[in-house]
């Protein structure tokens, strides 16, 4: 829109007056709608000032008012081309608009993401100043190099060495091998830039399964268990995992690691440290208040057993194969559980109840992680059959009982 | 016959050019008005407001021959209609009506 004030040829009128030929910028806006009266009285005015600034204060302060005038004015003139120009002139207008409103964002977002030399350098992703590695294989660090405004370059040649710490390889392109446990620092350098890394060297040997999680809708979320152990046979407590929810629409993982069960069913963990990977099961049972009338989709429950010393209570149960276990603490989903051999009807000795079944029933009990818990796989081969629980020891007895139907 | 609503910069504008009289051309209008209102007004805003004052019937213009000086050109020179005389006294009646009642320490010191 900026246009430099120009003297215009002169020509005269049949009456022998002068009148202006208009300018390019002139002729450009009167082509795009704009009323050429207005144009011509806003840029003669415009011309005119311009002559008086440019002989009291220069051409250089003229130019500069000339042209905030301009864009102070765009305004107003836009508005007189959209009020009197012709169909087709709105639409060059729209057209010129829509050209310069591109140009002038793609010259800001190249200005913005102009990148300038290497100004410092930071660990990848999710690190601070510090790595925990638990491979024993060697693994390639990963450092980034970064411009002044934060912009990350690429092909940057870092070079590493250890600096201090315990003794483990590491090589000039950044390979580092953790043959043992300890701290080393580690200087990555690019020109004039080094910045020193801890490296945190918890090498795993083995990692153990973690326990199958039982979990029940709307409880909140809880961590899973694994147990690695390092080279050296102690435990290893320091480490970075990657966790994987193989359905993440019965349950979600958090920043955490903790798992927040969504909706029942069953589905699988995939844990991995270091070069170590584990899978793991997680079920989340739906809450209920008795085994009365379940639906045939409701596939996992678990029930409140709330009872004082002999008291009893008897649920039907449905037909099929499932699990139905017994944990002693209310708080919790069903137990974990394990196998152990076959049973008919089974009083349970150290659990604070008795357990029994009754009708075309068949039951196996399973071992259980912890004593006063009863697990047991069944089978009903008709409608009849039936779980008798009674509070068999001193004391009231408070837990839930889990059904897990086989499909 | 109803007189037209004025904005502050119409209104403003129509006293300029009462003012100017012979003089009333978009650059002499503008100066004036930044001298008495301390503002800076454009000369998009300035020539926008006096083409919707001409098309309310309230001011005239007509070209003038092009002035002896360098770059000289023509220039539009504004008037007065009598519809934009009845405009300012009903303007100057309706702030009067509106000040009425006011104290003289609220009222604003002429210059």
């Amino acid at each position: 829109m900026v246009s430099r004030p120009s003297h215009s040829p002169q020509r005269l009128t049949a009456s022998g007056t002068k009148i202006h030929a208009p300018a390019r910028m002139d002729r450009v806006l009167i082509s795009l709608g704009c009323d050429p009266a207005f144009i011509t009285d806003v840029f003669g005015d415009l011309r005119e000032e311009y002559a008086e600034r440019s002989a009291h204060h220069g051409a250089l302060a003229a130019r500069c008012w000339y042209a905030r005038e301009i864009l102070r004015s765009a305004p107003h003139v836009l508005w007189s081309a959209i009020r009197n120009g012709s169909p087709a002139a709105r639409a060059r207008l729209a057209a010129y608009t829509l050209a310069a409103i591109v140009t002038v964002s793609l010259i800001t977002i190249a200005w913005l993401s102009r990148k300038g030399p290497p100004a410092r350098l930071v660990m990848a992703e999710g690190y601070s100043d510090g790595m925990v590695v638990n491979n024993v294989r060697p693994v390639q660090l990963s450092t980034s190099v970064l411009d002044a405004a934060g912009h990350r370059l690429e092909r940057a040649n870092v070079s590493y060495r250890r600096v201090s710490g315990v003794s483990i390889p590491v090589s000039t392109r950044g390979v580092v091998q953790c043959s043992q446990r300890g701290d080393a620092v580690v200087r990555a350098s690019l020109g004039r830039l080094n910045k020193d890394f801890v490296i945190h060297c918890e090498p795993i040997r083995t990692l153990r399964n973690a326990d199958w999680g039982n979990f029940v809708v709307g409880e909140s979320a809880r961590t899973l268990s694994v147990a690695a152990v390092g080279l050296d046979g102690d435990p290893v407590t320091r480490i970075a995992a990657r966790l994987r929810v193989d359905d993440s629409t019965i349950a979600t993982l958090d920043g955490d690691g903790r798992l927040r069960p969504l909706r029942p069913g069953e589905t699988s963990i995939d844990v991995e440290i270091g070069d170590r990977e584990v899978s793991t099961g997680v079920t989340v049972f739906e809450p209920v208040r008795t085994f009365e009338g379940l639906r045939p989709d409701q596939r996992w429950v678990v029930a409140p057993i709330r009872l004082r010393q002999g008291e009893s209570l008897r649920w039907p149960l449905p037909t099929g194969s499932f699990f139905l276990s017994f944990g002693a603490d209310s708080s919790q989903a069903p137990p974990a559980r394990g196998f152990s051999g076959l049973f008919g009807s089974i009083p349970i000795a150290q659990s604070p109840i008795s357990m029994a079944v009754a009708g075309p029933i068949v039951c196996t009990r399973m071992s259980s992680p912890e004593p006063g818990d009863v697990d047991m796989y069944c089978l009903a081969r008709a409608r009849g059959a039936t779980v008798h629980i009674t509070a068999g020891g001193l004391n009231d007895v408070v837990g839930s009982l889990g059904l897990e139907r086989q499909k | 016959m109803p007189t037209a609503t004025l904005g502050t910069l119409e209104l403003a504008t129509l006293l300029a050019v009462a003012r100017l009289q012979n003089d009333s051309y978009g650059l002499a209008i503008r100066r004036d008005l930044a001298s008495r209102t301390g503002r800076n007004y454009s000369v998009g805003a300035i020539y926008t407001t006096l083409q919707r004052l001409e098309e309310k019937g309230l001011l005239t213009s007509r070209r003038s021959n092009p002035v002896p000086i360098r770059g000289g050109r023509s220039r539009r020179h504004f008037t007065l209609t009598g519809a934009g005389a009845r405009a300012l006294r009903e303007a100057e009646r309706h702030a009067t009506s509106i000040w009425a009642g006011v104290g003289k320490t609220l009222r604003p010191r002429l210059a």
